[in-house]
């Protein structure tokens, strides 16, 4: 697990992607996603994490990923995937999950995991509207 | 040679998503497409090398053809790519309220599990087209702020962060001043001929 995810970050690294200066909210946003990282509270924050990129693309308010992104998304994939494989209900987990998979998917694309370790995504599969409150 | 794009800052809908598209191209090869304004009621919303047709196509084969190759849609997706270019030209940029719903709806439909309206790694032309379109129509600003539809907000809100989309308007907005003062100047001028 451990070597993983540092082969994951390293392949992040290769993929020259500039780091970008952080506004206070972005490091915010960062400080908050890395302590829930090593807290090992990833499953426990889904929900959170799910709201969270409703309306962010990735984890920190960037334009590009950075590698706060890489090292939560090394914990979110298998949890994705064992949230898609232990329900008979796809659609009621993508509707609830819509915005963790859409990351994950970007993720796992940019960082090439290979086929057989990547959560299979239906990108079409029709999803109820979701209205924000 | 470049290649000339003549955006109308009064037209009806402004041609955004011409403008990004040329920024783009820009950026990867400076001197592209030369960018130049006007603000007349009365000229097409935007030429390329002349001409009033087909300028969205054109500005971005100018784009592809210097370097900006992720704006090309791959071969599998490019019926895809037409369909968006197609919906962002004429669902869009309407005014009628029920109408533009419904297409946001589907726009978000799309983008639920997509970042980008195409999918993939990076924004493509289709990306272009629909951002353009609703940075050009005044009923967007609050739908997309109020996150009506919520995915569409979050792909607009990520564009926005790249200078080449978020800089478009100020840009604009810069070079009409510019006309303004150009305009006014000459007509001073010309009284003080008088």
């Amino acid at each position: 697990m451990k070597r993983a995810m540092s082969d994951l970050v390293a392949k992040f690294q290769s993929l020259s992607i500039a780091a970008p200066a952080l506004s206070k909210e972005q490091s915010a946003f960062s400080t908050q996603w890395q302590s829930v990282l090593h807290a090992g509270q990833v499953e426990q924050q889904l929900d959170q994490l799910n709201l969270f990129l409703r309306d962010n693309t990735f984890l920190v308010a960037t334009l590009q990923p950075t590698e706060t992104d890489v090292q939560l998304f090394e914990a979110v994939l298998p949890l994705s995937k064992q949230l898609v494989a232990s329900t008979k209900d796809t659609k009621d987990v993508y509707a609830k999950y819509r915005h963790v998979f859409r990351w994950v998917d970007y993720l796992q694309q940019l960082l090439q995991v290979p086929g057989a370790d990547q959560l299979a995504l239906n990108h079409d599969l029709e999803l109820p509207h979701e209205v924000v409150e | 040679m470049s290649a000339t794009l003549v955006i109308n800052g009064k037209a009806p809908v402004v041609a955004y998503a011409e403008l990004i598209a040329a920024r783009v191209a820009n950026s990867v090869a400076p001197g592209t497409v030369d960018v130049q304004f006007v603000d007349d009621k009365k000229l097409p919303a935007a030429t390329f090398n002349g001409s009033a047709e087909g300028t969205f196509a054109a500005v971005v084969a100018a784009a592809v053809s210097a370097g900006a190759s992720s704006l090309a849609a791959p071969a599998a997706l490019s019926a895809a790519s037409e369909h968006w270019t197609q919906v962002a030209s004429s669902e869009l940029v309407i005014k009628n309220f029920q109408k533009l719903s419904q297409s946001l709806e589907l726009l978000d439909a799309q983008l639920n599990l997509r970042t980008f309206v195409l999918g993939g790694l990076q924004y493509s032309a289709a990306d272009i087209a629909c951002w353009g379109a609703l940075r050009a129509n005044g009923m967007c600003g609050s739908i997309i702020k109020n996150k009506v539809d919520v995915n569409v907000s979050r792909w607009y809100t990520l564009l926005e962060l790249d200078p080449l989309f978020g800089g478009a308007h100020e840009q604009l907005t810069k070079a009409l001043q510019d006309l303004k003062k150009a305009a006014s100047a000459g007509k001073k001028k010309e009284v003080h001929k008088a």
